[in-house]
């Protein structure tokens, strides 16, 4: 498609620029005459929310339009071709495309008659919040900065923590109509060049009309697209989106989204919270076996109950199996329905703790929890039994720092119900060979994702496994960082 | 290049790849009846295992040629060798899946029927087998090394049941018998017979040139596992009883006990375990299948320049179309495994006649073939869905799961000869009283149940139609033997049947009294059975009486062995008190 070049007659681009953004009240087109005498006609161009008039008065740019005010036609003439008007960010634009993606950014741009230029003016940009503290990912030790809905700020957050010139912070515009802004940040010499290129294949490999988060973006690029499990490592700390570019690890920034998606992902690293490296390695190491104890109770407790109570009851120490028998006397259902109505009644619960504000939320955790529970089990309607399981369950799922890798595991949990409740144990250990099979099978942008589980060779002291440990034995990388880049720490003899 | 992108595994994937392909299977068939047993069975290990290792450096050297047979070994030897590697292929996968199919509704699941259990292993070993040689290696890395760990840790809780007496007449009952000493060599020979697809797999190996040592250690490391089964089943067992069992490996942990006793019994835990090796080791096959069929047809069906044999399609590259193609012949693949595992020839069912035709036919023309493929080549060396399926045809199998207050759990058996008929009383513990939970609940108030009958199929019958639950003997305790049962011979009658028992454990104790059922009538305090009484007393009694005591594992060795019952402990009722005189 042509295109359609700003004029150096005012009219012209005023004529078009009205014709273009016809039914658009949110954008104003403000024409002014400035120089002494008024004699030259200027166009400025803005989103009202997005630059304020006390702006205009304050700004580089209000300061620039009264220094115009007062010059002759000619003098404007001469600033504008000499780029005088001293400010920092204006830039100069010939075509009307750049034009409009620099209004629906949140800029400004100035036309002054007889130039065939238009100056886009930075401004603030629209309304966002501002940093925050985050939600999802608290820490006891450590930063509370979380990222914001603006994609600058974001990168600047990282760029705080790693003011080094080898961090690199591309953008790319994706969407057809919504021209959403995305960064790559990642440390030159850490990545391997692979990944970069392939990242970058993928976010060149599709058209869309409108990419409005991260989440989008992350399943426009995921292979296979139709795993549950997320191949991104997504996080709202700026903290942990540098430690992890420090790792090797590229990190996407999605504008109006407030995290990072963190290229490649691997399983360990789902395990992992972010204020792990602020404590000391025995306590950490002991939280996250904790935290594998708790995605095996969340992946397959209920199956595993099921498969011991309907097929395997030897197993069970013989006390223990009468108490199951006598607390499932008299409840209507099968323990497979109880279980899965348990289960289906505590996603409900999950499900508008987290709809409603927080308040609320909790309220509704103790409605549903104590109040639905005990009441149901006082009717005979489940067994103390499946309470427990159920809690049980859904503590453990609590207990993975990742909530959508442990969403995923949440979803399996319902095949190991049935497999359990139909085959028993068999059943759970087919299951368990498809889940494994499916996990083998799955790569993070070229790695695998059983990460570090299935090294290829013998790749230690990155510090990636089950355990935590000892920061000053974490001397190397991990797998997928740069092969020159390995070594992280090293201690200096004095 | 990135980390996942050249499509080879390590030689530690290549290493637990072998394990979990082949101990599985190896400790589920090769022991037992009619198979590689005692000293000579330890011999005939001892004389493969070298020729195993020579045979894996043969293996490798032959390697580059399978990497594109075509142009090594023209059209015909190729399609013969594919051909005829496809054929053993399905048939040992066939045999396999049999052997789970058997194996699985008798020991885990009762009440499954065989062929949903032959259907959802089919499909899920042949889920995702089409998949590159990186997966597989992936899931061996991830599980081999705990199949490995669990293998030595059952041979350790073995070793506390095992007697070394017992071992001893292996030396006694077998003697140097030459034949039998290359009949073995050459039956574990025939097993590790799946070496043979090993040239298929190394063109995927990393550092090629040194895979011999990652297969010489598999090799080393699967035949030191069976030489230490080949001596602890006999320390377990007992020799005659070794002879007789099918599959010894499964009642292997059926009489030990966890430390701190966490679970009643874990040998369904290791069942779960071998089940996964065997369901790795079919799906093994089934993507040497895949592989092999990519070499004959190459990975496009659906194009008019098909020829028969095309080259090998580019390594680690996944096109929807192979995905698809690869789907269709899984597909076809599963279908002709499950056809052939309902073939029967005569009588025989493929395990039947599989296992012979391995050592005349399959061994020794794969190593023909092979060699005929090494002599023509060294001139030339320079040259989704189914989850919804599966989760649909779930709601079918599953008709077998009992609630667990739909079962009634006797903690105490007696057996008694009456005349012509057997009595049997079964001690039944009061769920409200023994649990503290109050639930009162019809049938769950203890007492005995005595039912006659003049076999123990009768006894079934009688139980099913007059009791509502479910007869859950999996958490017996002891079982009273009458004196008349006793003197009458027929115990060996009770033998059998609790011998077909799986759920019954071999822990449990043996007594003789005058009158079973009146012991089990007899109630110390309120929340004690007679079982858990009579259980606790021998435990915690001194160490001689202890060791005096007899579990049915003891008595079913005294029956293999000698044909007679042990001496059992006394249990007598003395006024208020029971009493156990032992000799």
């Amino acid at each position: 498609m042509e295109q359609k070049m700003v004029s150096r007659v005012l009219r012209e681009n005023e004529a078009y620029l009205r014709q273009r953004l016809e039914h658009c009240a949110d954008i104003l087109i403000r024409p002014m005459r400035l120089g002494t005498e008024g004699k030259s006609d200027c166009l400025l161009v803005y989103i009202e929310a997005a630059m304020s008039n006390v702006m205009l008065d304050d700004s580089a740019l209000g300061k620039m339009l009264q220094y115009y005010a007062q010059s002759s036609p000619q003098q404007i003439q001469g600033y504008l071709q000499d780029n005088s008007p001293g400010i920092a960010d204006v830039k100069k634009l010939t075509e009307f495309e750049e034009v409009f993606s620099a209004i629906l950014s949140g800029n400004a741009v100035f036309f002054v008659d007889g130039y065939e230029e238009a100056l886009k003016i930075s401004s603030k940009g629209y309304p966002a919040m501002g940093v925050s503290e985050v939600e999802s990912e608290k820490v006891l030790r450590g930063s509370k900065e979380g990222f914001s809905d603006s994609v600058k700020t974001n990168s600047a957050l990282v760029r705080k923590r790693l003011r080094d010139t080898r961090l690199k912070v591309e953008e790319k515009t994706l969407g057809s109509r919504s021209h959403t802004l995305v960064q790559i940040l990642y440390m030159e010499d850490l990545i391997q060049e692979d990944l970069l290129e392939k990242v970058q294949e993928k976010l060149d490999g599709f058209e869309i009309d409108g990419i409005l988060n991260g989440g989008m973006l992350e399943q426009l690029t995921e292979e296979p697209w139709y795993s549950p499990f997320p191949q991104y490592l997504s996080t709202e700390r700026p903290d942990r989106t540098a430690a992890e570019i420090l790792n090797g690890k590229i990190a996407l920034l999605c504008d109006h989204s407030p995290e990072a998606l963190l290229i490649p992902g691997n399983f360990s690293s789902f395990f992992e919270s972010s204020e792990d490296w602020n404590h000391h390695f025995e306590r950490i190491s002991f939280l996250r076996f904790l935290r594998y104890v708790g995605l095996f109770l969340a992946v397959f407790l209920p199956g595993l109950y099921l498969a011991v109570v309907r097929f395997h009851t030897q197993i069970l120490p013989t006390n223990l199996l009468l108490s199951f028998a006598e607390a499932r006397e008299g409840v209507p259902f099968s323990s497979l329905m109880e279980v899965l109505i348990l289960e289906l009644a505590f996603e409900l619960i999950w499900e508008a703790g987290v709809r409603v504000p927080g308040t609320l939320g909790n309220a509704i955790g103790i409605v549903g929890g104590l109040i639905i529970g005990d009441a149901a089990v006082t009717a005979n309607l489940v067994s103390p039994i499946t309470v427990i399981i159920v809690a049980l369950t859904a503590l453990g799922a609590m207990a993975v720092p990742n909530e959508e890798f442990a969403s995923a595991f949440r979803v399996f949990k319902y095949l190991f119900l049935f497999a359990g409740g139909f085959l028993g144990i068999y059943g759970i250990v087919l299951g368990i060979f498809l889940l494994l099979g499916h996990l083998s099978e799955l790569l993070s942008f070229g790695t695998p994702y059983l990460l570090p589980f299935v090294k290829k060779g013998k790749e230690s002291g990155s510090g990636d496994g089950i355990l935590r440990m000892p920061v000053r034995k974490r001397t190397k990388r991990p797998v997928y960082a740069n092969k020159n880049q390995k070594t992280r720490l090293r201690f200096l003899k004095k | 290049m990135l980390y996942a992108e050249n499509n080879r595994i390590s030689h530690r994937q290549l290493y637990l790849q072998m394990i979990l392909t082949f101990t599985s299977p190896f400790l589920l068939c090769l022991f037992g009846k009619g198979r590689l047993n005692g000293i000579m069975g330890m011999a005939g290990c001892f004389l493969a295992l070298p020729v195993l290792l020579f045979y894996v450096i043969f293996l490798i050297r032959l390697a580059p040629y399978f990497d594109n047979l075509l142009k090594f070994c023209g059209r015909g030897l190729t399609i013969l060798t594919a051909c005829f590697f496809l054929i053993y292929i399905l048939f040992t996968a066939a045999s396999l899946l049999s052997v789970v199919s058997r194996v699985i509704p008798e020991s885990l699941l009762e009440g499954v029927p065989e062929i949903w259990i032959l259907f959802f292993t089919i499909l899920v070993c042949l889920q995702g087998s089409y998949r590159g040689v990186q997966r597989r290696g992936r899931m061996a890395e991830v599980s081999g090394r705990l199949l490995l760990i669990v293998i030595i840790l059952m041979m350790l809780l073995c070793l506390g049941q095992a007697k070394a007496e017992y071992f001893m007449e292996v030396f006694a009952y077998q003697t140097i018998d030459l034949e039998a000493f290359w009949r073995n060599g050459y039956g574990v020979i025939c097993a590790f017979a799946g070496l043979s697809l090993l040239p298929f797999l190394l063109g995927s190996v990393e550092k090629q040139g040194s895979s011999w040592k990652p297969s010489m250690s598999g090799i080393l490391t699967i035949g030191a596992i069976l030489e230490l089964m080949l001596i602890l089943l006999p320390a377990v067992f007992g020799w005659k009883r070794l002879k007789e069992e099918e599959f010894p490996i499964l009642p292997l942990l059926a009489g030990a006990d966890l430390p701190g006793k966490i679970l009643a019994r874990f040998d369904v835990l290791w069942m779960g375990f071998v089940a996964y090796g065997m369901l790795f080791s079919i799906s093994s096959l089934f993507h040497y299948g895949h592989l092999i069929l990519e070499q004959l047809f190459g990975d496009c069906f659906d194009t008019a320049e098909t020829s028969l044999i095309r080259r090998r399609p580019q390594r680690g590259v996944w096109t929807e179309r192979r995905m698809i193609i690869g789907q269709w012949r899984s597909f076809f693949l599963g279908l002709i495994t499950f056809f052939l595992t309902q073939l029967t020839i005569g009588k025989e069912g493929i395990e039947e006649y599989y296992f012979p035709y391995l050592g005349a036919i399959f061994v020794p023309g794969v190593l023909l073939l092979q060699c005929l493929i090494f002599f023509r080549s060294k001139g030339r060396r320079k040259q989704k869905s189914t989850a919804v399926m599966l989760s649909l045809l779930l709601l079918f199998s599953g008709c077998a799961g009992r609630e667990p207050e739909m079962r009634r759990y006797p903690l105490a058996m007696g057996i008694q000869k009456e005349g012509d008929f057997f009595c049997v009383s079964y001690g039944m513990p009061n769920l409200s009283e023994s649990t503290g939970q109050g639930k009162a609940e019809e049938g769950n108030d203890g007492g005995v149940l005595i039912l006659t009958g003049q076999t123990f199929s009768d006894l079934d019958l009688v139980y099913q139609k007059t009791q509502a639950k479910y007869l859950d003997t999996g958490h017996l305790q002891i079982i009273l033997l009458g004196e008349e049962l006793i003197n009458s011979n027929e115990w060996e009658t009770v033998f059998s049947y609790l011998k077909d028992q799986r759920m019954i454990g071999e822990n449990i104790y043996l007594f003789q009294t005058r009158d079973p059922s009146a012991i089990l009538s007899w109630q110390k305090t309120s929340e004690t059975s007679v079982g858990e009484y009579l259980t606790e007393v021998l435990e915690n009694t001194n160490k001689e009486t202890r060791e005096r005591s007899v579990t049915l594992r003891d008595a079913y060795y005294s029956w293999y062995q000698r044909g007679e019952l042990p001496k059992l402990p006394v249990v007598e009722q003395k006024g208020e008190e029971i009493w156990i005189e032992v000799e």
